[in-house]
C-alpha cells in the first residue's frame, strides 16, 4: 500500500468519474432543456414569474419554509399525491427552468406546495390572498392543530394615522387576535411578497413529456383509471 | 480516574514529541467541536420542541423553525463535524507518518477563521440570509473563508504526511487522503454551482445530492473510518482482521461511493437513468460494508475484558454498529417501493441522526477520549462524567433514532396510502402529524439526554484542556497496548 502516486491518481480519476456521470452528462441534457414554445398561444412556458412573486421566493428562502415543504407531485402510480389534489399532473424538469433556486424539498411534515396558488385560488378573496394572511398570521385559524408556527412578524401592527389602510387584515381575525383600538393590524412588504409567491406556485402548462409517462397499475385499478387519475 | 494502564489513561505512552506537537491545535479543535456542539444541541431541541409546541418563541424570527433547522443542521456538520473531524485527522495523521507537525499555532489561526466563518454563517442563517440549500446553508460569502481555511488546514495535514517516517501507508491513512482531497473538490464545485452561478433548473438538486452524498460518505465517512481502524488495533492491541481486503473495500468505496447520491431523488423530475443507475451502484456499497464489517467486527470482538471497560473502546464499538446499520439501510431505503412510501419522512431523518451521531460522533468521542489525554498529558479530571457521556449519547441516540423512525413509518404510511375501505380519502397532512406528537416528544426527550451528555464532555474537557495550558508543557502519554497500527 505504498503507491501514493497509484493512490492520488485513483483518487482523482474516481472523482472525474463520478463527476462527469452525474452532473456533466446531465448538464448537456436537462440542464440545456429549453423552454417550450406555444404556436396557439403565443407564448414560451414557463413563464417568468412577476417580479414580486420574485421577491418573495426569496422571502420563503430566508424563512427556511423548505424545511417543512416539498415542491415536486410525485407521479400517479407512486405515492397518492394525485388523490391529494397536490397538483393536475407531476412535476416535470422544465418546471423548474426559470427558478434561480430550485427548492424541491427533502421533508413534508405539512403539504406540497407545488400547486398551493391553484388550490387557494377562489378561496377567501379573489384569488385566496387573504387565506394565506390569516394562515401566515395564525394557522389554527385556517387549519386547526397544525404544528406550522405563526409568522406574525410578517405583519404589523400600528396606529391608524388618517384613513384605515385598505390591506390592514384585522378584519379578517377573531376578537382574541384584535388590535388595541385606534390600531390595525397590516401585512409587511414582506408578507406581501411571500403571498404572492405561493400564489403564484402553479403549474398548469401540459408539457408533452408530462403526459407520457407510464402508470403502474394497482390491484383493482384499470389501465383507463389509471389513466384517468393521472390527469 | 481511568486506570494507567487504561488505553485512555497518560500512562501509556509513546510518541511524546509527536502528541506535543498536536497539543495545541488538538486541543483547540476538540474545545471547539465540544463548544458548537452544544450549542447545536441547543438548536436542535429549540427545532424538535417548535415540532410539538409551534408557538414556542414563534414571535422571534431569528428563532423560526425553518432557520433553526438549518442553522443547527449546518452548526452541527460545519462547527462541530469539523473541528472534530481536523482534531481527529491531524492526531492521526502525525501518529501514523509518525511525523511531528511542524508549526502547530499556524492550524490554530487557520482554526480561527474557519469557527469565525462557522459563527458568521450560523448568525447569517438565523438572520434569514441562509441559501436554503441543504449541506450548503450558510450565507454565499461564509463559503470563500471557510474554502481557505480548511486548505490551510489541510495542506498542513499533507505535510504531515509527506514528512513521514513510517515506511508503510497504512488503511487509515488512505482514508485520511480520501477525506482531506476529496472534500475540497466536491464543496467548491458545489458551491460554484449551486450559490455562485447556480445551474438550471432539475440540475440543482442533482448537485447538491451529489455533494451532500459525498460530504457524507467522503469526508465524514472517510475521517470516521480511519479513526476506526486505528483504534480498533491500538485499543485491542491486535492486528486488523483480514487486512488484506481493506484495500478492496477502499477503492470500491472510492469507485462507486461518487455515485450514489441521486438515489435519494427517485421520483424526482429529474433523469430517471442517473436514478436508477445511483440505485444499482448503490448495492455495490454492500460490499464495503462487508469488508469494513470482516476488518472491524472480528478485532473489536477479540479485546480482552478490561479494555472493553473502556469507554473509547465502547464509543468506538457503538459507532462500528451504527455504521453498518445506516449504510445498510440508506442502500434499502433507496430501492423504488422504500421511496415511495418513506421518501420525505421522519424515516430519513432517523438514518440521518444514526449516520451522523451514532457513527461519525460516537467515532469522535471515542477517538477524543484517547487523543486528548494524551496531547494534554493528564487524565480525564472526572472519569463519572466519561460514563455518563457515552451512557446518555448511546440512549439518547438510540431513543432519538427509533422514534424517529417509527413515526417516519407511521406518516410515510399516513401521506401515500390510502385507508382501507371503497372510496377512501387520503387522511389529511394535520391528522397524521398529530398522530406522531408521542414519538416526536420522545424525540425531544432524547435530545435533552444527548444535551446533558454533551454539557458533560465540554466540562470535562474545558477542565483538563485549561489544566493543560496553566501548568505548561505535558508528561507526553502514549498508547502502549497497540502491536501494530492499522
Amino acid at each position: 500500500m505504498n503507491r501514493i502516486a497509484l493512490l492520488f491518481l485513483g483518487l482523482f480519476a474516481a472523482l472525474a468519474a463520478s463527476w462527469t456521470g452525474v452532473i456533466l452528462v446531465n448538464q448537456g441534457s436537462v440542464g440545456a432543456l429549453p423552454r417550450v414554445v406555444d404556436a396557439n398561444e403565443g407564448l414560451a412556458f414557463p413563464q417568468p414569474l412577476p417580479g414580486v412573486a420574485q421577491q418573495g421566493h426569496l422571502v420563503y428562502q430566508d424563512l427556511g419554509c423548505v424545511a417543512c415543504h416539498t415542491q415536486q407531485v410525485r407521479r400517479a402510480g407512486f405515492g397518492i399525491d394525485n388523490k391529494r389534489g397536490w397538483g393536475e399532473r407531476h412535476s416535470v424538469a422544465r418546471d423548474y427552468l426559470l427558478e434561480p433556486r430550485v427548492l424541491i424539498g427533502t421533508h413534508r411534515i405539512g403539504p406540497d406546495l407545488r400547486n398551493v396558488g391553484q388550490r387557494k385560488d377562489g378561496q377567501e378573496g379573489r384569488d385566496g390572498r387573504e387565506w394565506h394572511y390569516r394562515h401566515l398570521y395564525d394557522p389554527q385559524l385556517t387549519s386547526p392543530g397544525s404544528v406550522m408556527p405563526p409568522f406574525r412578524f410578517l405583519f404589523e401592527t400600528r396606529r391608524i394615522v388618517g384613513e384605515p389602510s385598505p390591506k390592514a387584515i384585522q378584519a379578517l381575525l377573531p376578537a382574541w387576535h384584535q388590535p388595541p383600538a385606534g390600531h390595525e393590524i397590516v401585512p409587511t412588504v414582506r408578507a406581501e411578497r411571500l403571498v404572492s409567491y405561493l400564489l403564484s406556485l402553479k403549474d398548469t402548462y401540459a408539457y408533452p413529456e408530462a403526459a407520457n409517462v407510464y402508470v403502474a397499475q394497482t390491484e383493482g385499478q384499470s389501465g383507463a383509471a389509471a389513466e384517468g387519475a393521472h390527469k | 480516574m481511568a486506570s494507567p494502564s487504561s488505553p485512555t489513561s497518560p500512562a501509556s505512552a509513546e510518541g511524546a514529541s509527536i502528541d506535543a506537537s498536536v497539543r495545541l491545535p488538538g486541543l483547540y479543535f476538540a474545545a471547539a467541536a465540544a463548544v458548537w456542539l452544544v450549542v447545536g444541541t441547543a438548536l436542535s431541541l429549540i427545532a424538535a420542541f417548535k415540532l410539538h409546541s409551534p408557538a414556542f418563541l414563534a414571535d422571534c424570527e431569528w428563532l423560526t423553525y425553518g432557520r433553526v433547522r438549518s442553522a443547527e443542521s449546518a452548526l452541527l456538520i460545519y462547527g462541530w463535524g469539523f473541528n472534530a473531524a481536523f482534531a481527529m485527522a491531524i492526531w492521526l495523521m502525525a501518529r501514523l507518518a509518525q511525523a511531528e507537525v511542524r508549526r502547530p499555532v499556524t492550524l490554530v489561526v487557520a482554526g480561527g477563521f474557519w469557527n469565525l466563518g462557522v459563527l458568521v454563517g450560523t448568525l447569517g442563517v438565523l438572520g434569514g440570509h441562509g441559501t436554503a440549500v441543504e449541506g450548503l446553508e450558510f450565507p454565499s460569502y461564509v463559503n470563500a473563508i471557510l474554502f481557505v481555511s480548511y486548505a490551510w488546514i489541510a495542506i498542513w495535514a499533507l505535510l504531515t504526511f509527506r514528512a513521514r517516517r513510517s515506511p508503510h501507508v497504512f488503511i487509515s491513512q488512505w482514508y485520511l487522503l480520501l477525506a482531506l482531497l476529496w472534500f475540497p473538490w466536491v464543496f467548491s464545485l458545489a458551491h460554484l454551482l449551486l450559490v455562485v452561478d447556480p445551474v438550471q433548473g432539475v440540475m440543482q438538486p442533482l448537485v447538491q445530492t451529489w455533494y451532500t452524498h459525498s460530504l457524507g460518505l467522503f469526508w465524514f465517512g472517510g475521517i470516521g473510518v480511519a479513526a476506526l481502524y486505528y483504534l480498533t488495533t491500538k485499543l485491542t492491541g491486535r492486528s486488523i482482521a483480514h487486512y488484506h481486503l481493506s484495500p478492496v473495500g477502499f477503492w470500491l468505496l472510492v469507485i462507486f461511493g461518487g455515485w450514489a447520491g441521486p438515489a435519494r431523488l427517485v421520483g424526482a423530475p429529474v433523469p430517471a437513468w442517473v436514478v436508477s443507475l445511483s440505485i444499482a451502484l448503490s448495492f455495490l456499497l454492500l460490499v464495503v460494508l462487508s469488508v469494513w464489517a470482516c476488518n472491524l467486527v472480528p478485532t473489536l470482538s477479540r479485546a480482552s475484558a478490561a479494555v472493553r471497560q473502556d469507554p473509547a473502546y465502547r464509543f468506538i464499538g457503538v459507532s462500528v454498529l451504527a455504521l453498518l446499520v445506516a449504510q445498510t439501510a440508506s442502500v434499502l431505503l433507496s430501492l423504488r417501493s422504500a421511496a415511495e412510501l418513506l421518501q420525505f419522512t421522519f424515516v430519513h431523518t432517523a438514518l440521518g441522526q444514526l449516520t451522523q451521531y451514532g457513527f461519525f460522533s460516537m467515532a469522535a468521542f471515542g477517538t477524543l477520549y484517547v487523543l486528548v489525554p494524551r496531547i494534554a498529558g493528564r487524565s480525564w479530571p472526572v472519569p463519572g462524567l466519561v460514563g455518563f457521556h457515552f451512557w446518555s449519547s448511546l440512549l439518547g441516540c438510540a431513543t432519538s433514532v427509533v422514534a424517529l423512525a417509527l413515526a417516519g413509518y407511521r406518516q410515510g404510511v399516513g401521506l401515500n396510502r390510502l385507508p382501507a375501505g371503497d372510496g377512501a380519502v387520503p387522511v389529511p397532512v394535520i391528522e397524521i402529524l398529530q398522530g406522531l406528537q408521542p414519538y416526536l416528544f420522545t424525540h425531544t426527550s432524547a435530545l435533552v439526554l444527548l444535551a446533558a451528555g454533551h454539557v458533560a464532555f465540554l466540562v470535562n474537557l474545558g477542565w483538563i484542556a485549561s489544566a493543560s495550558c496553566s501548568c505548561g508543557v505535558p508528561v507526553t502519554p502514549s498508547l502502549s497496548n497497540a502491536s501494530k497500527v492499522a
